[in-house]
């Protein structure tokens, strides 16, 4: 019951979130310079006509709150209305993008948990140690190099040069889309994985030093069982953080990796969108990151709930 | 959700051994992929291009853009080509006459059909012309010279004109591309997008097109020339220019026409990969508007003129891949009616504007506005090379009293505000011509009719004397028109309501498997001839 209490407050203030972002976002329209008729109708001739066929299509004779209402009315079904460049739906646009962006940021994210979690905690529990300093000091290094120069790095190594993998594009067909997103995931996963790995290190480093874990390795229990249940159990909430938080960045803020691999991807999309004053788009692509973001605090606290028993009886107490 | 077919690409498959999805799978195809980078293939099946962006449509009324109409121009056909010489070919027309200087009749071929086998008919040529010279497309400025287009009979087209048009057959090559009439009418406003596609007669049949994911185009097994090299073409859209060259450099793609010209030299020396030169009929210019101050002043303009380094830019914005200009011409649209030594000495006779600082200085003294002024010049985001030049005129101007504000706008915003004609001031474009008839470049940027919203006389440059040059220009009298252009080009030169920059050329990349035979043809990128001048490097 506390659960679902809970869980209900929370989607409560997700949804009082997005609906401050949506105003927001649909605020856009009327701040953009030049009239909303010449910005929606980008390069078409302003013909009389033509301005009064917006004017009736995105009902721009209306009061703003009730242009707001149905835009938001439409929004929540799915319906952002029409791109301005390409005069698709907006739907139709987004559709071809966001497998993109998920398949790169699924992949990234699972090199980024595979490399930085066990790195992590191996540091932090051989603390001072030579493994302790190489991987504080690669974490450190993957950390300051921005994407798009390790991107361009890693393109023309392994692109290039070696020609192990090809050099831009999603492929066709399961085993081919992992190659073509292979690199770009590496690179995406860099930065995130030192960030991971610093987390995990922390934690670890803090849970190592109880009592119950070296009364664990007294009692004699099997290194898998010291590491997986007491050492990252113990340790799960800051790397959960951490990591839902780069699931989230990865999904939303992958712009130069995709620009670099040339994927197809939102992050280019929403690049694209702003310089030629796509406004539809923008606003849709606005309202999801946000979506996205807000979605994975939730879920941040979900697992919470699954992983850490004290929170999850906490309140009956 | 937009799923993505696979496509044979045997080839790169084979060069790379890969079959399998992970880490092993690319440690065996070290082994397996040896070194050769070049294609060893003899019979290619698939063309992979490269596009900068995407097309904006198909439906050539809508998309005169490069990338439109390099797809457009390989899956729809026009009634005539233009063959290296500027010369019209038959196309979808098996003859045409001029029983008047203001009349033409084209005679269809009778053995074409669309890709859903149904035939050619004058009405699908009818409906297609009209909506090309539709004035509210974007097509339209170009053919402002046509009264209308009747079908007369099932292979009959006749093109009624307001005056004579030397430049109509090339203009009609380039844009006038057909579709069939009934699948227009039913895609409506979807012909030509990612939802409707398009119907045309060409070698080429559209069957993907995604302005995330690219283009795919088949070959049309029963096309009625000659047979396609290639069994299907992929174009490739990829933005970034870093990435492109990755591309073309492994072989991941073949070629493209979009080399960033600021780089063309690195591109150049890449390996695995060539550049082209092929040759363009355009001019690079800046436009002052005479029709308001401060550019109503030709003190002004020259000093504009004398502080530009043109020959600086040229060298660092374009790489040498363009010729400096001796007049606001084009040189081939000299030669035409001058020859080549009558070109020369023109150019010779012109005013000319040396970069010399002192001297822009002395005529912005002699000027009303001697202590200078401020002014934006505005460019489109996806063309570098205008940043540089817009940021290489801001500098230099501003040590004679200038203030130039380079203005970046997304590029949808710079055509519009072009087409509006409102508060012009100075302005910095590409010309890309389509003839080498001086009369071309002339009416669309130095009329009267052209100097309104919609036109391209940017500078709102007209008197009443050039008025009636231009008409001898236009005109059936040859004799009248070398005398004409020569009275034009001086006008030009001296009061400079135009700065000629230089004549751009248009590189071309390829990857080392393949190259371009041909380097005489400006209408390369159009109807497809660039895929008929590519062949295996020897």
């Amino acid at each position: 019951m506390d659960i679902l209490a809970f869980i209900g407050r929370r989607l409560l203030a997700m949804a009082a979130l997005l609906a401050i972002v949506s105003f927001l976002v649909f605020g856009l329209l009327t701040l953009a310079p030049g009239s909303p008729e010449q910005t929606l109708l980008g390069t078409r001739p302003a013909t009389p006509e033509a301005v009064a066929a917006i004017r009736d299509q995105y009902d721009l004779d209306e009061p703003f709150l009730e242009r707001y209402g149905t835009w938001i009315a439409h929004a929540v079904q799915g319906d952002f209305g029409d791109s301005v460049q390409s005069q698709q739906p907006v739907t139709d646009v987004l559709a071809q993008r966001w497998p993109a962006t998920l398949e790169l940021a699924l992949y990234a994210f699972a090199i980024a948990l595979l490399v930085a979690i066990p790195a992590g905690m191996v540091a932090g529990v051989r603390r001072g140690g030579a493994v302790d300093r190489g991987v504080s000091l690669t974490a450190l290094i993957g950390f300051s190099a921005p994407a798009f120069a390790t991107g361009i790095l890693l393109l023309y190594v392994f692109g290039v040069e070696l020609e192990w993998v090809p050099t831009f594009g999603l492929g066709d067909g399961v085993g081919d889309r992992l190659l073509h997103l292979t690199l770009p995931a590496i690179t995406l996963a860099i930065a995130g994985s030192a960030l991971l790995v610093r987390q995990t290190r922390a934690a670890v480093m803090d849970v190592a030093t109880r009592d119950y874990m070296t009364f664990a390795r007294a009692r004699g229990l099997s290194r898998r069982r010291i590491w997986i249940s007491y050492a990252l159990r113990n340790s799960a909430l800051p790397i959960v953080t951490a990591g839902g938080l780069l699931l989230a960045t990865m999904l939303t803020g992958a712009v130069l990796v995709e620009q670099t691999f040339g994927l197809p991807g939102m992050g280019s999309l929403l690049v694209e969108s702003v310089g030629s004053q796509d406004i539809p788009v923008v606003q849709a692509l606005t309202l999801i990151t946000a979506a996205v973001v807000v979605a994975m605090n939730l879920a941040i606290d979900l697992v919470y709930l699954a992983v850490d028993p004290r929170i999850r009886h906490g309140r009956s107490r | 959700m937009v799923s993505w077919e696979p496509v044979a690409a045997v080839a790169r498959r084979a060069r790379r051994g890969l079959a399998a999805t992970t880490v092993v799978a690319l440690a065996c195809a070290l082994a397996a992929c040896g070194s050769s980078s070049s294609s060893s293939d003899g019979a290619r099946t698939q063309l992979s291009w490269v596009l900068g962006g995407a097309p904006r449509s198909l439906d050539t009324p809508r998309g005169v853009d490069v990338s439109s109409l390099t797809v457009a121009g390989l899956a729809l056909e026009p009634l005539v080509t233009l063959d290296a010489g500027g010369e019209a070919q038959p196309a979808l027309a098996r003859r045409w006459t001029t029983p008047s200087p203001r009349t033409v009749e084209f005679r269809l071929r009778d053995d074409v059909r669309f890709w859903d086998g149904r035939p050619l008919t004058a009405a699908d040529v009818e409906y297609s012309l009209r909506r090309i010279v539709d004035p509210r497309s974007q097509t339209g400025g170009f053919f402002t010279s046509v009264a209308g287009v009747r079908a007369t009979g099932a292979r009959g087209v006749r093109i009624d004109l307001r005056h004579p048009d030397a430049g109509l057959l090339a203009k009609l090559a380039i844009y006038g591309l057909v579709v069939q009439r009934d699948y227009a009418e039913r895609k409506g406003d979807a012909l030509g997008s990612p939802n409707g596609l398009t119907m045309g007669t060409g070698p080429y049949r559209v069957t993907r097109f995604s302005p995330a994911a690219g283009i795919e185009i088949e070959r049309n097994d029963r096309y009625w020339g000659d047979r396609p090299a290639y069994r299907t073409i992929r174009f490739e859209i990829i933005p970034d220019a870093e990435t492109r060259r990755l591309a073309l450099s492994s072989g991941d793609v073949d070629g493209t026409f979009d080399v960033p010209l600021t780089d063309a030299r690195r591109w150049s020396q890449t390996n695995g990969m060539g550049v082209f030169r092929t040759p363009m009929i355009a001019v690079s210019y800046l436009s002052m508007d005479v029709s308001a101050a401060p550019f109503d002043d030709v003190h002004v303009r020259r000093a504009v003129a004398h502080a530009v380094d043109r020959e600086g830019l040229l060298q660092a914005v374009t790489s040498d891949y363009a010729q400096p200009a001796g007049s606001f011409f084009p040189a081939a649209q000299l030669d035409s009616v001058l020859g080549a030594d009558g070109a020369r000495e023109l150019v010779a006779s012109l005013p000319r504007y040396d970069f010399d600082l002192d001297q822009a200085r002395a005529e912005l003294a002699r000027s009303r506005h001697p202590d200078g002024f401020s002014v934006s010049l505005p460019f489109a985001a996806g063309a570098p090379q205008w940043r540089q030049i817009a940021q290489s005129v801001a500098a230099n101007l501003r040590q004679i009293g200038i203030t130039v504000t380079p203005e970046q706008m997304p590029g949808d915003k710079w055509i519009a505000q072009l087409f509006a004609h409102e508060d012009l001031q100075m302005q910095g474009t590409d010309s890309r011509q389509s003839t080498p008839d001086p009369n071309e470049i002339a009416s669309v940027t130095l009329s009267q009719a052209a100097a309104r919203p919609g036109g391209f006389n940017l500078a709102n440059f007209t008197t009443p004397a050039l008025e009636r040059e231009l008409a001898t220009l236009a005109g059936g009298d040859e004799a009248a028109r070398p005398e004409a252009l020569r009275a034009i080009a001086r006008t030009v030169a001296t009061e400079v309501p135009y700065l000629p920059l230089w004549y751009p050329e248009q590189p071309a990349a390829l990857h080392e498997g393949l190259e371009l035979t041909v380097d005489d043809n400006p209408w390369l990128q159009f109807n497809g001839a660039w895929l008929r001048a590519l062949r295996p490097a020897s």
